[in-house]
């Protein structure tokens, strides 16, 4: 076929652009995930006692963070789904959203007895916590990559990096709904242990497929 | 740059409201910078320049709804002319860096002439019959979509769902080649 065949039949398939854009395809899958994550931790784990939950600074403090992490991921997809942009902004986010989480973890640890040290950082739960966070992940992830193929990744592996912490900061922030645990050092090692294997899967996932 | 960029921005903007005859002229206008690009690249009398100037160009077409209007249209051309780029190297098997030019390196003046290749033709004589049936009406015979849908029995809003559809199947095509 010609060039200029080609460009004729595009040029008989322009019509106004779709109805979505991209952050706001990328917002529904991230509130899909949310809901399918919710689905899933009520009648496996439960919730907490929410009215305690809503009234402790510790939980705040979590869901702050995760959602942080979420937002960075966000940001991060959105950017890497077009080619030739910076995508440092949202890199950006998510570092800082660490540093401040680590910076409050430090100022517990110092200031806590040397005995209270070991259940700050290991909590009751903190061999569940990771792969639960990841599994409450797995459906949002397949979710927003079928989306994330729709786009044109330059970077498919980073792409599929930040669209794994985008899904993986909402699970956790759904898991936190459930999730009692209170210090800044538990969450800082656990919740991100949970996001980074959502994030890594997300990363070798999006190289494989991804592509285009 | 901006010399391109003030131009080539204002017919995609046109073109993603609907207007046909900009959005052929700024493929047009691409075809020709990716001829000089891709055979800068890959040497003038490369088989593949033309084939990489057709995928990119479906790709330009396809993906665009991934150019940000906030951004220049050259950093985002460039930058899928470049993964097209890449993406051959890979194909071909040769290990080959593509470093990161400024977008200029697509839109730089150099005289050259591509010759088109027949790959596209082929994968589209894979397409179902009603696809090809359609294509051919609207592209080679010069017809309306209208007229297309007249000839080949179809309403004109099946005959344009049908090219959508051959295009993204010409994409997908490319992409299984590997």
């Amino acid at each position: 076929m010609k060039t200029d065949d080609l460009i004729a039949m595009m040029a008989s398939d322009a019509k106004p652009a779709a109805r979505f854009s991209i952050p706001r395809r990328l917002a529904l899958v991230g509130a899909a995930t949310a809901l399918v994550a919710l689905a899933i931790l009520v009648p496996w784990l439960g919730l907490r006692d929410m009215g305690e939950a809503v009234g402790a600074a510790s939980y705040w403090m979590k869901t702050m963070y995760t959602a942080v992490l979420a937002v960075g991921g966000f940001l991060l997809a959105e950017r890497l789904a077009r080619p030739g942009v910076s995508s440092r902004r949202g890199l950006m986010v998510a570092i800082a959203g660490i540093a401040a989480l680590g910076a409050i973890a430090i100022a517990q640890l110092a200031t806590m007895p040397a005995e209270q040290v070991s259940a700050a950082l290991l909590g009751s739960t903190w061999d569940e916590c990771p792969w639960r966070i990841s599994l409450l992940a797995l459906p949002g992830l397949l979710g927003v990559l079928l989306v994330m193929r729709k786009f044109a990744p330059t970077r498919p592996a980073l792409a599929g990096a930040g669209a794994g912490l985008f899904v993986g900061g909402v699970a956790a922030t759904v898991y936190g709904l459930h999730c009692g645990e209170t210090s800044a050092a538990f969450t800082l090692i656990w919740y991100t242990a949970g996001i980074a294997i959502s994030t890594i899967a997300g990363t070798l996932a999006g190289w494989r497929i991804l592509r285009w | 740059m901006e010399a391109f960029d003030g131009p080539l921005k204002a017919l995609m903007l046109k073109g993603l409201g609907g207007d046909a005859a900009a959005h052929a002229e700024l493929l047009s206008r691409m075809a020709t910078l990716l001829r000089r690009y891709f055979a800068r690249k890959l040497g003038p009398t490369d088989q593949d320049v033309e084939d990489l100037v057709q995928e990119t160009l479906l790709a330009i077409h396809l993906k665009r709804e991934t150019w940000d209007a906030a951004q220049p249209f050259t950093a985002w051309a460039y930058a899928i002319a470049r993964y097209r780029l890449i993406d051959i190297y890979r194909r071909r098997r040769v290990r080959r860096s593509e470093p990161i030019e400024s977008a200029e390196a697509l839109f730089a003046e150099e005289p050259s002439d591509g010759s088109a290749r027949t790959d596209v033709e082929r994968l589209l004589s894979e397409l179902p019959e009603r696809q090809r049936a359609v294509i051919k009406a609207v592209k080679l015979d010069e017809l309306s979509t209208a007229e297309a849908a007249a000839r080949t029995g179809m309403s004109e809003s099946a005959v344009k769902v049908s090219v959508h559809r051959s295009l993204k199947a010409l994409m997908r095509r490319v992409r299984d080649e590997d």
